[in-house]
């Protein structure tokens, strides 16, 4: 048992939701995925530009008895935080708003956004899924298996 | 004064309305090539002759002119038509019922032209039987619309219902008849038949005395009758449509 | 109906008793040209989101062949030809209630409209002669309004029918207390699994390779055991959804815009109107018009998903898919409590399950 079987059998679990989920929620999905990632460049583009690294310092500093009080914990939880408050809020415009196409509604165009949106999905899958799973690497000293160089790359990004 | 027609001597206009009805060939002929055999009929009685001379020949068929010539002749004879001679009215039921399911056409005629009619008033059953005046009546009109059918009721009404024949076998009663035509492959080969003389219909409305049920069968058979028509020129259409587009 | 049938009818009002054949004959009206081609149009019929066909096919499932008389088979077979009759498509046809390329019919003018007492083809309404102008407007006015009142009374319903469903979906059913319960199981999986995996002191021999002792047999065959059912819960949830998404959106549209479906529908009649009046005037026969002013189209609602509240989800693969989660949850619990029994047989062999 290592980190990367966790990898592999988490993003299949994830990869299900990518295939069976319809147009409309995938849209949904995807929204939060980019907003969410969009965020957390946004974070580190205004840490590097800025030259100080305020809030990382700030946050490795924290002398706090708690699991979570690294970087990496604070990306993740920041990163899902964003993702849920994102999805939340795309499901309330759409809603309040139900003026636009039936979701049964299914012309041929849609079908190719669809499929591209999909593929979307995947990629963002992905990248979620490398952003937590190395995680249990750090804390719970697990092995990290056939995959050490991918998270190992991961993480010198992140660090 | 006396005249000789298919070699009988006749003195008077009641001995010539007796024998009309039972030779029409002869007599039809006669009347209206022999000017002798009119100029008779004038000088027997000027009054008859006119009545004569209305009665138009070629408005109706022979037998209905030679019975009406007969009776306006002879108004005391018993009731005789086309060769045929009854001694009573009710003799015409027996003769319907032995015969069944055939169909007498004279008699039919005799019906339906309204002479039965015309020879009960002139016997004054309209005051003496109004009953049977009546139901004679009402089959008269009805043979207008249903004639196999009111021909068989005058049978049934004027012979009963009980001991009647069909196709030359005795059933006691129209129950015992519907059994007959219920059993076995009676039905099938009989089923057009009786229903095209409508024998089986007329025996039921004069068993029952009532022409209830007959009206509620043929409501029932006219509302499917009008859903068939109805389909069948719907479907005609959707066929051209198909044809059509082929 | 043949004269046998006839004088079996007669026969059946003096004597009852005497005539059986009503049920032979009603059952052989089942295998009959005229009932086959009854159910043909039927199923045409039931595709249709239309007040009228919907009446056609409550009235064809309510035929009762189980006549108990000669004129009860009479009328059952008659009703067969109305019905028949009923079912061609321009009997029951909506100019507002079709979807795109779902009706044979090429024009509205090959649809019956009520005139003068009797159905015809608003064509031929156009052609006929010894009527005045604003008779024939009347008439269109007339028949619109019929087509304006069923898709009210469509509406009606649709709406009655999710306030029903609304109200059931709030109440605790099988249904939901299943999916309640599915969610927090797979909390616990894998909290059980986390906890065997990292806080335990098994871990070395868990992480020493996979099958090369008992404990990371045991906790190997119980990851493999939940990603399984996890993966069949995402699959047959995501599937579900995308099933429902229609009727969740039409649910939503008509208790928020209810009010703008009935004004479109109110937009559409004028503009029908206003067209076959057009079409009178000019003496132009209609053509190639059916779908000009379908009230509705799937685009912005589409009412035939509301189906799926009634007759529940109609789909193969679905269907095989939930049956196996559910079987497989069950599997998962019974795996799941061997692996804890595992867990407290080690903790009580070894004095602490914690390094």
């Amino acid at each position: 048992m290592n980190v990367s079987i966790i990898f592999i059998a988490a993003l299949l679990c994830i990869v299900f939701y990518g295939l069976f989920a319809s147009y409309n929620r995938l849209i949904r999905t995807n929204i939060g995925f980019l907003v969410s990632f969009a965020s957390i460049i946004i974070f580190y583009a205004v840490e590097i530009l800025s030259g100080n690294r305020y809030f990382t310092s700030l946050i490795t500093d924290l002398y706090v008895v708690s699991p979570f009080a690294s970087l990496e914990s604070f990306i993740i939880l920041f990163y899902l935080a964003v993702f849920i408050l994102a999805y939340i809020v795309t499901r309330l415009i759409l809603h309040f708003c139900c003026v636009g196409k039936s979701p049964s509604y299914h012309p041929k165009h849609r079908k190719y956004i669809h499929i591209i949106n999909s593929l979307g999905f995947l990629a963002f899958a992905f990248g979620l899924t490398s952003l937590i799973v190395p995680y249990f690497h750090d804390y719970f000293n697990m092995p990290n298996g056939f995959m050490e160089s991918y998270f190992a790359l991961i993480y010198g990004w992140m660090l | 004064m006396s005249i000789t027609i298919d070699n009988k001597m006749y003195l008077d206009l009641f001995q010539l309305g007796k024998d009309i009805s039972l030779k029409p060939k002869v007599f039809f002929n006669e009347l209206q090539n022999n000017k002798e055999l009119i100029r008779f009929i004038s000088t027997c009685d000027q009054k008859k002759y006119e009545e004569f001379l209305k009665i138009d020949p070629n408005k109706e068929t022979p037998d209905e002119y030679l019975f009406r010539v007969s009776y306006l002749f002879n108004p005391h004879q018993t009731l005789k038509y086309h060769t045929y001679e009854f001694a009573d009215v009710k003799d015409i039921g027996r003769v319907i019922v032995k015969f069944a399911p055939k169909v007498d056409v004279y008699i039919k005629d005799l019906l339906e032209k309204s002479l039965l009619l015309q020879f009960i008033t002139m016997k004054e059953y309209d005051k003496t039987q109004p009953e049977f005046y009546d139901k004679i009546l009402e089959l008269t009109n009805m043979s207008k619309t249903h004639p196999n059918i009111a021909y068989f009721r005058l049978g049934f009404f004027l012979y009963g219902t009980n001991n009647i024949s069909y196709d030359g076998k005795i059933f006691k009663n129209y129950k015992d008849f519907a059994r007959f035509i219920l059993a076995g492959t009676e039905l099938k080969s009989r089923a057009a038949e009786v229903e095209k003389s409508g024998y089986l219909i007329a025996l039921q409305i004069e068993t029952s005395k009532s022409p209830n049920v007959y009206k509620r069968y043929a409501h029932t058979l006219k509302i499917f009758q009008d859903k068939r028509k109805r389909y069948e020129i719907e479907q005609k259409h959707a066929n051209e449509k198909h044809k059509v587009k082929k | 109906m043949n004269s046998e049938e006839r004088l079996l009818l007669y026969i059946s009002y003096s004597f009852p008793e005497l005539v059986n054949e009503q049920y032979k004959l009603a059952s052989a009206l089942k295998g009959s040209d005229i009932y086959f081609y009854l159910t043909q149009n039927i199923k045409k019929c039931a595709e249709f989101e239309n007040a009228r066909s919907k009446k056609l096919v409550s009235y064809y499932e309510g035929l009762n062949f189980n006549v108990k008389s000669m004129e009860e088979y009479v009328l059952l077979y008659s009703r067969i030809y109305f019905l028949c009759t009923q079912t061609h498509e321009r009997y029951y046809i909506n100019p507002l209630a079709i979807k795109e390329g779902q009706c044979s019919l090429k024009s509205i003018g090959e649809i019956l409209f009520k005139f003068d007492g009797a159905l015809v083809p608003f064509n031929t309404i156009i052609d006929r002669n010894g009527y005045s102008l604003a008779y024939k407007k009347l008439a269109v006015k007339e028949n619109v309004g019929i087509y304006k009142s069923e898709m009210y009374e469509l509406i009606d319903e649709k709406i009655k029918l999710i306030k029903d469903k609304k109200m059931t979906r709030r109440r605790l059913n099988l249904g939901n207390m299943l999916s309640i319960i599915e969610t927090v199981f797979i909390l616990v999986f894998i909290a059980l699994f986390i906890f065997a995996l990292c806080l335990t002191k098994l871990r070395d021999s868990i992480f020493a390779s996979p099958f090369s002792n008992i404990p990371s047999i045991m906790t190997f065959i119980y990851f493999i055991a939940m990603i399984i059912y996890i993966s069949l819960y995402v699959i047959v949830a995501t599937w579900h959804n995308r099933l429902y998404e229609p009727v969740f959106y039409t649910r939503r549209f008509m208790l928020i815009h209810k009010r703008a479906i009935y004004s479109l529908i109110d937009k559409k009649c004028l503009q029908l109107e206003k067209y076959l009046n057009n079409a009178l005037e000019t003496r132009k026969h209609l053509r190639k018009d059916i779908y000009l002013f379908a009230g509705y189209n799937e685009s912005v609602i589409d009412l035939s998903s509301l189906n799926i509240l009634q007759k529940g989800v109609d789909n193969r693969g679905y269907n095989f898919f939930s049956a196996v989660k559910n079987i497989s949850f069950g599997i998962m619990i019974l795996v799941a409590l061997a692996y804890g029994c595992y867990l407290i047989f080690l903790a009580f062999t070894q004095g602490s399950l914690f390094a």
